[in-house]
């Protein structure tokens, strides 16, 4: 009777398990986006102009999305110890570099050639992500770059223009102290020592010039060089002259900073593209302009970078990379989701928005850095920002270095010949990322 | 005979018990400390950027390391604060515990106010402070409308011989609450007829503090400055938030280096090399607490 009692009971639950397993849901399959788009406005972005349209055609997919302030920091941790994201927007092409010669990351070529993005995506940054080995090692995500920018009633009130050259900006300078302004602009390193190589950046394309940087790059000059000497004085110059705030750069964070000149405190600012929106979020009227060019003969120059690329993780299954690659697409195949994503305050894709798109629901500041931006890079007055194009190591030294060089601790040529030196060993093996 | 042999079993099987009890937080204990800190003696050998493949390197970083001014330089500034550290907040820190000892009524508040800034956590400290210390809309104002122009015009975290300090202030003023509230607590412990005795045979104010309290409560303080050499060689917080060891690397610690070098250049076996020799300095300063222990004081 036991017996029966149990084989009975035991058939019934076989039989209450059968419809659980035949009704059971599709297993989903997750893909796991570390992104560098963080907050409530970056989720929406992500959402809606990317993830959600994917999900509409792979149901059976769910795309976890971890946002990240300091993601290429994590990213190498996490990959480090083995895990790490399916797909990670990581800072720029000298991380995916250094993910992908580690092995950590796939080559992203045959999905170029595979989803057509080398027909939108900007040649120069698809050629920045590229490996000397020819795998592209990040698919190129937004571009950004150096700019001024100036307080527009302010301006419009004393009859100032924004400068179009060095002697300009110290005409200028000195007329907003004598207007009362604690100081023309404030530069604040002291939480982010990296704003030190936004001014590098903004120098190497308007005072060395794009060949003299490219020169250097490839070995042709060296840090000795007047042209490119003179980026490193020039920059000690304008901090010793109070140009860029009162020899006090180490003494305030980048966000007093830009609390000083959004309360009125200084005129002008010199920030990335991403100040566009940062303006307009904070009630700004801004002009907008190129930076000066610092020496004769060098134009006006837009030092431009790959912002960020996205690498995808090599242990990843085919099947999920094929996906991901997917999601991927919906970036760079839907214009008028990225003009849809770019009126929700996106940032700037490496790809061209067609003209249809920039009339319209388009904010004005935004419509105007394009055209502008556009126009440096249609004349090829670009310059190279040294996130993209100096190995790691050498633009480390050099923006942590600088308040060290600035307050006289280290002298030029130490500074220079520690970075030639360094420079040295990456041509020597190789290793300088490709230079436009 | 029986009888014996079932007590030695039983008494075997509870040993077997207690260290069962104890494996969990021995695994614990060996997977996430005492391995990882032996990996990391391990790529103190090796040229290793943290992601790609390590290649052996024998004593290169430690030789590096010697040769590294600013490895010298954060560990001078490690030097300079655990001297400002073992001085300023345990002699503040005992000098109010005494007084606040005296107090009957009041003692709970003073307790709490003056521990109050230890519960703040360091990052949200440390950015307080940054504003305060603003060049342009910190004290510098205050000073400077007190007539005090020269003060008001001081970089207290720009100015590369005062922003160790500044910083240092920062977390004085976070930390010497703590250590008051731990000689208070070893002064309630001191036996109050020791005092009366002293005050029988005539002895002063300064003599008792010198004779009874001092004495009684050594073992605290011996723990508080040991404990704070050992806090000092790791202490990271404040400096990072403050200054992120600038300007130059006037304000550099071990651990910011270490830091700098594992994150921002990612170069994780040269930052192990200088964390295995953090831990020497740590250990070394364990072993001077055992020996002040073997010495007599129960610490």
């Amino acid at each position: 009777m036991k017996k029966l009692f149990a084989l009975l009971l035991a058939a019934v639950l076989l039989v209450g398990l059968l419809p659980l397993s035949s009704f059971a849901e599709e297993e989903k399959i997750v893909i796991t986006w570390m992104d560098d788009r963080t907050g409530d406005d970056g989720e929406y972005i992500r959402y809606e102009f990317v993830i959600k349209p994917f999900l509409e055609k792979h149901p059976n997919v769910i795309v976890d999305w971890q946002p990240s302030k300091d993601i290429t920091k994590q990213v190498k941790i996490a990959l480090g110890a083995g895990a790490g994201p399916d797909l990670m927007s990581i800072d720029g092409p000298s991380d995916a570099l250094e993910l992908y010669e580690s092995g950590r990351t796939i080559d992203l070529r045959p999905a170029i050639e595979k989803y057509g993005w080398d027909k939108t995506i900007y040649k120069w940054a698809l050629d920045v992500a590229t490996a000397p080995d020819g795998a592209v090692t990040g698919v190129p995500a937004q571009y950004e770059g150096m700019l001024f920018y100036g307080n527009k009633p302010v301006f419009e009130e004393h009859g100032w223009a924004m400068p179009t050259n060095y002697e300009e900006l110290k005409a200028l300078a000195q007329e907003i102290r004598d207007a009362g302004f604690v100081a023309p602009m404030i530069l604040g390193t002291q939480n982010i020592p990296r704003r030190n190589e936004w001014w590098y950046s903004t120098l190497f394309g308007n005072y060395a010039g794009r060949e003299a940087t490219k020169d250097l790059l490839e070995g042709r000059k060296t840090f000795f060089d007047p042209e490119i000497a003179g980026v490193f004085t020039t920059y000690k110059e304008m901090w010793d002259d109070g140009i860029i705030g009162n020899q006090d750069t180490f003494a305030v964070t980048l966000e007093d900073g830009r609390a000083m000149y959004y309360a009125g405190m200084t005129a002008m600012v010199m920030e990335g593209d991403w100040f566009v929106i940062n303006g307009m979020n904070n009630g700004m009227d801004q002009l907008i302009a190129l930076p000066p060019s610092f020496r004769e003969g060098i134009p006006q120059t837009y030092s431009i970078s790959v912002g960020g690329c996205y690498a995808v993780n090599a242990s990843c299954s085919p099947e999920k990379q094929e996906l991901i690659l997917e999601l991927l697409d919906v970036i760079y195949s839907r214009p008028d989701l990225y003009a849809a994503a770019l009126e929700a305050g996106d940032q700037v894709n490496c790809i061209p928005l067609d003209e249809q798109y920039l009339t319209g629901k388009l904010a004005e500041p935004v419509v105007e850095k394009i055209r502008l931006t556009d126009e440096a890079m249609a004349d090829g007055r670009i310059g190279h920002c040294t996130w993209t194009f100096f190995p790691q190591d050498v633009r480390v030294y050099m923006y942590e270095k600088a308040d060290a060089y600035l307050i006289g601790d280290l002298s030029l040529d130490e500074y220079l010949g520690e970075m030639q030196k360094m420079l040295d060993v990456h041509l020597a093996n190789g290793t300088v990322p490709p230079v436009m | 005979m029986q009888t014996a042999s079932i007590v030695k079993k039983e008494k075997k099987e509870k040993k077997w018990l207690v260290y069962f009890y104890v494996l969990p937080a021995f695994l614990m204990h060996l997977l996430f400390i005492a391995l990882p800190a032996l990996t990391t003696f391990y790529y103190s050998f090796f040229d290793w950027n943290g992601i790609g493949a390590k290649t052996f390197i024998g004593l290169q970083n430690y030789r590096e390391m010697f040769g590294d001014s600013d490895f010298y330089v954060a560990l001078v500034n490690n030097f300079k604060w655990i001297l400002v550290f073992i001085t300023v907040p345990v002699f503040l820190g005992l000098l109010m515990a005494a007084w606040v000892s005296k107090l009957k009524k009041t003692q709970m508040f003073f307790r709490t106010v003056y521990f109050l800034p230890y519960i703040i956590a360091a990052s949200m400290a440390g950015r307080i402070w940054c504003t305060y210390l603003n060049p342009y809309f910190g004290i510098n104002n205050v000073f400077k409308a007190l007539g005090w122009t020269s003060l008001g015009k001081t970089l207290w975290l720009g100015n590369k011989n005062i922003a160790l300090y500044s910083v240092m202030f920062v977390d004085l003023w976070h930390f010497w609450g703590f250590v008051m509230v731990m000689f208070l607590g070893a002064l309630q412990q001191v036996d109050p007829t020791l005092y009366e005795s002293a005050r029988v045979e005539g002895a002063s104010k300064g003599q008792e503090f010198r004779y009874i309290t001092v004495p009684s409560i050594m073992p605290t303080l011996t723990f508080v400055i040991i404990t704070i050499i050992m806090w000092s060689f790791l202490t990271f917080d404040y400096v990072w938030v403050m200054t992120g060891g600038g300007p130059g690397n006037a304000s550099e610690l071990i651990s910011t280096l270490v830091y700098r070098m594992a994150y921002s250049h990612y170069r994780t076996g040269y930052a192990s090399t200088i964390c295995v020799f953090q831990t020497v300095l740590s250990v070394l300063a364990y072993a001077a607490m055992q020996l002040v222990k073997k010495r007599g004081w129960d610490v």
